[in-house]
């Protein structure tokens, strides 16, 4: 009956947690057994997690030896469940956020089993894994001890993940490295833009500017041996551009983007100033294997990919991969106000955005009896599809596919393949489209990939086909049932906004570069701490209220005040200006 | 607008450069002085050279910074912001003790400029920033001494003339003031004393320069010492910084003669005396060659690379520059020279022939043989009838289209805001008369027939002038009536920019008139506000001042093509007859 109730109540706010309790079996290390006081008391791997005395009367204590870090904090986090003797005492006692972690369901299975949770549940939230909420502001970290000793590694991970929040929310210098041309372009300019939304201090180098040069270096010779050899030179040029950029922004973290025109010496004398490196490698393994030279020189290797690339990485001796999806911007990628005309021309009753890579040319063959339009380069204007493809297949820039997204009542997603003639049965990663589609409040019919799994749930966020066949009846379904496609478009875009945007992505990059041993870069000598300097000052004096503008960050240099003071309009205060004197001085 | 005398009381000048330059600002501090009497003088400079303030006269308080201390200090890191912060905040506070009537900076750094905008004054001349952060260069003179830099062959003003026109006073020494006192006077005595020098006739040489190129060789100084000691029975005196030691010790290597060598061992009131006792003074461009002229020592400056010593040689009367006559001396300011032509030219025994001159009280009078001074002009100092300074070639050679340009800008900004009406003739005959003494007749002649050309250039661009000041004039009643018409406005600024771009193109593409429209282009930028009424106003007045100096122009260059044509004709009258 109490676990009843428990899990119901839990279910109002994190139903999948209640799932996973009610369906982890009955453990036989985790024992409740009853205290001399008569109260329940736990048992794991036999060792008591609560008194065998009196639990509550323990929890009381608990609670006194804590009071003071909860006194001073905003936020409590607390590690162990246990049977929440503790908790039901924290609960009384505070009003503050209490987040609780408890990576053992069968804990806390004997915790709803036996106590009556409803007035810890309606306070609390509860955390299994190792992703931590984000606090704001002071957080006070306490510890059921004998839960810690069950799983010291979760709870040190749990502890450098909050350490790392803690870390990023004072701001980062980070510096975005693009490519000169190509898909990740866009997506170094989203993750640049993002990051500035998050209150870091970013520099993006566009490479773009080069794409002329590089263009031209294929003009000037056939031969393949001294086209490698140019373009070799070229980057390693552009790799010392990139390197003179990060001696002026003296970044924290340089994040590379794929096809950052990057050599793994300008990696390793980046690594040298004691700069964090990343590089997300938003490409196929499978058909790009640059992977090989630059993966083992970054810090971090962020993939689309897992299972085989992980596998392959592993087999090479690496250990610093880790999986990070493509994801949405959604001040660019978002429902917009269609003018009717705008409706007839971006609009049709299904669609492709996309190059006509050799599986979509056979594919979109079977749709030519539908109001099909095609978009895109790279496709045969000789072929069948001609009288389906817009503007005799000319580039289509971001802005017109935000609309097409809008204007189709059905957008087809079909990822690219060489050599299948549709589906790739074994298609693995998410392309940005997915998500892209979504934010835009666009309905989506994308082929199956085993990326999905985990990303989306399936039929309720999104609606996935698995051939040509199934694409024809499903299309032919939501022509039926156009509420329920209007309803799955609302889900999936809430979805996208909650957890699969740029800054959501950036976030998690972010918290696993500092959480692995992070230490400012060399010249972060260079930077003081923004509060001494306020004391320092005193913030009621000009210069001090001035300074309580950066407060946001943890550091500042004067380039940062010069910075702001260059990208502001208006007249420059006095403090200002005698910053300004002061950044003239130069040796 | 200036504010009038009687409210001329306190006055803050911004120097912080070099010993040379604070000297080189004395006679505009006298000029204020003079006109304003009561004034009082403070004198912002770098304390690295406070010693010099001591024998300027005129400074009423002295206000230091350390600026390379301060640099250093930065550098270093050792320092918070905060507390570097409060350093300069301190000398803000310390310099708006009071507040000025009168800010001029002279100091062309963006340290300054950021400076003079935290400063209380009434009225800035001078590099500055506006409220908004962005360069702004206040006062015609100081946009003048800006416009030098890309246009410095056209240029016939001295540095020291420049402060003056920015100080808005005329000039009242012929010369830079330096006072030395009785104890600077006591410890050269002692210094020679203990060199057994008495009465002897001493020449001082400055072997150094603030930058390599600028040095005329060593092995040369010490080659014309020793043509000055054998020939003339003069003693030599090495003067110099402590960091210029090595150079003396190169000296000595090279020169049969001994040298008095006190080098590192003088401070700037010894020095300001000991140069006095000097007969002659040959040097480089450094600060002692301008200490030597305030002492009232003949000076030789031996002029190399990219010093332009019409701008910053010695000033006063009766001093020599010997500078190379190649094409490209002196160099422009961002010339990186691999082959110093201009260097080898001058040799000892040129200098030698000056010197000569120079102790024998020679004057303009000077014999100089073409042959003898191959490749090399001398120029002397005198002051002209403007009261400015200028340089006379000494030796007769061809005269370059860029100094005649010199002589007729010398007039039209003379001139400044009047137009040249009555007397025209009288000025252009006198320029005429001096250019055919002192240059080649022929060379004056193709000189002239350039100008000729010019001259259709100079009237289109008076005619653009002309037109856009139309413009203007319907848009100051545009402007000022009560409810404006935005778009007739909009459409005559439309009609304006293309005559701008036009005037702007005519300076790139005819250098001659780039001072004009450089002048004019910086005036444009200077414009403040938003104030649509006032900016037209404004406006309508720099395209007046580039119309009078354009017809001003005109009136000069037609003139004196009248006046040497009649030459040319009476000469054939003559040659037939």
């Amino acid at each position: 009956m109490i676990f009843k109730k428990n899990i119901q109540q839990l279910r109002l706010t994190d139903r999948e947690l209640a799932d996973g309790i009610s369906n982890a079996g009955q453990s036989v290390d985790v024992v409740i057994s009853e205290s001399r006081s008569g109260a329940p008391t736990l048992q794991v791997n036999n060792t008591y997690i609560h008194s065998s005395y009196d639990p509550v009367k323990e929890a009381k204590e608990w609670l006194k030896n804590n009071e003071q870090y909860i006194h001073g904090a905003d936020n409590i986090v607390v590690f162990g469940f246990g049977l929440g003797f503790h908790l039901n005492e924290l609960c009384t006692s505070t009003q503050k956020q209490i987040t609780v972690f408890e990576p053992n369901l069968h804990v806390l299975k004997a915790a709803f089993q036996s106590q009556d949770l409803e007035a810890v549940l309606s306070r609390i939230k509860i955390i299994t894994d190792v992703s931590a909420p984000y606090f704001e502001d002071d957080t006070a970290v306490l510890t059921l001890q004998s839960s810690l000793k069950l799983t010291p590694e979760y709870f040190d991970q749990v502890l450098l993940k909050l350490k790392a929040r803690d870390i990023l929310a004072s701001g980062l210098r980070i510096m975005v490295v693009g490519p000169v041309y190509g898909g990740s372009l866009e997506v170094a300019k989203y993750c640049s833009s993002s990051l500035i939304n998050m209150g870091h201090t970013v520099e993006l180098v566009d490479n773009s500017r080069f794409d002329d040069t590089l263009f031209y270096i294929r003009e000037i010779t056939s031969n393949k041996n001294h086209y490698d050899a140019l373009v070799e030179k070229f980057t390693a040029l552009l790799s010392e551009f990139i390197l003179a950029r990060c001696e002026e922004f003296q970044p924290d973290i340089v994040i590379n983007l794929a096809q950052a025109p990057v050599t793994t010496d300008c990696i390793e004398r980046i690594k040298h100033y004691g700069v964090k490196t990343a590089y997300w490698f938003v490409e196929d393994f499978r058909f790009m294997e640059y992977w090989k030279q630059v993966a083992g020189s970054v810090d971090h290797f962020f993939t689309i990919q897992k299972d085989d690339f992980f596998e392959e990485m592993k087999q090479s001796g690496l250990d610093n991969y880790h999986y990070l999806p493509m994801a949405a911007y959604p001040q660019v990628h978002r429902p917009v106000d269609l003018s009717e005309e705008e409706k007839k021309y971006y609009g049709s009753e299904i669609s492709f955005v996309g190059a006509g890579y050799y599986n979509r040319k056979h594919f979109f063959n079977g749709f030519i009896d539908h109001d099909l339009k095609i978009w895109g380069t790279d496709w045969d204007m000789h072929s069948k599809l001609a009288g389906f493809i817009q503007r005799s297949g000319s580039r289509v820039d971001t802005d017109e596919i935000v609309r097409i997204y809008n204007a189709s009542r059905i957008n087809i997603n079909l990822h690219s393949s060489t050599y299948h003639k549709g589906v790739n049965p074994f298609g693995d990663f998410v392309n940005p489209r997915t998500f892209e589609i979504m934010s835009c409040g666009g309905f989506q019919l994308v082929d199956r990939r085993s990326g999905l799994d985990g990303l989306f749930e399936e039929g309720e966020e999104v609606v996935i086909f698995n051939d040509q066949n199934d694409l024809r009846q499903k299309i032919q379904h939501y022509r039926e049932h156009p509420e329920e496609a209007k309803r799955i478009s609302e889900k999936g875009r809430n979805r996208v906004l909650r957890d699969h945007t740029y800054e959501k992505r950036m976030q998690e990059m972010l918290e696993v570069i500092v959480a692995d041993d992070y230490e400012p870069a060399c010249w972060a000598d260079n930077r003081e701490l923004v509060q001494d300097l306020i004391t320092e000052a005193d913030a009621e004096t000009e210069v001090g209220r001035y300074l309580s503008q950066f407060n946001e960050h943890e550091h500042i240099a004067l380039s940062d005040i010069i910075e702001k003071i260059s990208n502001e309009d208006g007249d420059l205060s006095r403090t200002e200006s005698i910053f300004m004197m002061m950044n003239e001085f130069k040796g | 607008m200036s504010l009038k005398a009687e409210y001329m009381r306190q006055i803050l000048i911004i120097n912080l450069t070099r010993m040379g330059d604070l000297l080189q600002t004395t006679p505009l501090m006298a000029g204020i002085k003079s006109k304003y009497p009561g004034s009082r003088i403070s004198l912002l400079v770098n304390s690295a050279f406070t010693e010099v303030c001591r024998g300027i006269p005129c400074i009423d308080d002295l206000i230091e910074f350390d600026m390379k201390g301060y640099l250093v200090r930065r550098m270093e890191g050792k320092h918070s912001l905060v507390e570097n912060y409060r350093i300069l905040e301190a000398l803000v506070n310390s310099i708006n003790n009071r507040e000025y009537d009168l800010a001029v900076n002279v100091t062309h750094s963006s340290v300054s400029a950021v400076l003079v905008s935290l400063i209380r004054a009434k009225e800035v001349r001078g590099f500055t920033i506006s409220s908004e952060g962005h360069r702004v260069i206040k006062h015609p003179w100081v946009r003048y001494f800006f416009n030098v830099i890309p246009n410095r062959n056209y240029n016939p003003f001295h540095i020291v003339d420049m402060y003056l026109k920015i100080g808005d006073v005329s000039p009242v020494t012929r010369g830079l003031v330096y006072d030395i006192f009785p104890d600077d006077e006591e410890r050269a005595d002692q210094i020679l004393a203990r060199e057994g020098i008495h009465n002897e006739v001493l020449v001082g040489l400055h072997l150094g320069a603030s930058k390599d190129e600028k040095a005329w060789p060593v092995s040369s100084y010490a080659g014309l010492a020793d043509m000055i000691c054998k020939q003339l029975g003069v003693k030599i005196i090495l003067f110099g910084t402590s960091s210029e030691a090595l150079l003396a010790s190169e000296f000595e290597k090279y020169a049969e003669t001994r040298p008095v060598n006190l080098v590192g061992k003088t401070g700037v009131g010894d020095l300001a005396s000991l140069l006095k006792k000097c007969s002659l003074f040959i040097s480089n461009d450094t600060g002692p060659l301008h200490v030597a002229t305030s002492a009232g020592t003949t000076v030789i400056d031996i002029s190399l690379a990219n010093v332009h010593f019409m701008e910053t040689g010695p000033f006063g009367e009766g001093h020599y520059v010997l500078q190379s006559d190649l094409p490209c001396s002196p160099c422009g300011f961002d010339v990186q020279c691999n082959d110093r032509v201009c260097n080898s030219l001058i040799t000892p025994d040129k200098v030698f022939e000056v010197v000569k001159a120079a102790l024998d009280g020679a004057g303009d009078n000077i014999e100089l043989s073409t042959e003898k001074m191959e490749q090399v002009q001398v120029y002397r100092s005198y002051f002209q009838e403007d009261g400015y300074l200028d340089y006379r070639p000494l030796i007769k050679r061809s005269l370059e289209v860029n100094v005649l340009y010199r002589l007729i800008y010398r007039q039209v900004l003379n001139t400044e805001s009047g137009k040249i009406d009555s007397g025209t003739a009288g000025i252009c005959e006198r320029i005429c008369k001096d250019i055919e003494e002192l240059y080649l007749n022929e060379s004056v002649r193709l000189c002239m027939e350039v100008i000729s050309d010019d001259l259709d250039v100079l009237a289109h661009l008076v005619r653009l002038t002309e037109q856009a000041l139309r413009h203007l004039r319907n848009l100051e009643q545009g402007v000022s009536r009560d409810i404006r018409d935005n778009k007739e406005i909009k459409n005559i600024w439309k009609k304006i920019e293309p005559l701008e771009d036009e005037i702007n193109l005519i300076g790139d593409t005819h250098h001659c008139f780039k001072p004009l429209t450089l002048l004019f282009d910086y005036s444009r930028e200077a414009l403040e506000g938003d104030d649509l009424e006032i900016l037209v106003k404004e406006s309508i007045e720099i395209y007046e001042g580039l119309l009078i100096k354009g017809e001003n122009m005109q009136a000069i260059m037609t003139g004196m093509k009248s006046v040497l044509n009649v030459q040319t004709e009476n000469s054939k009258l003559a040659m037939t007859s």
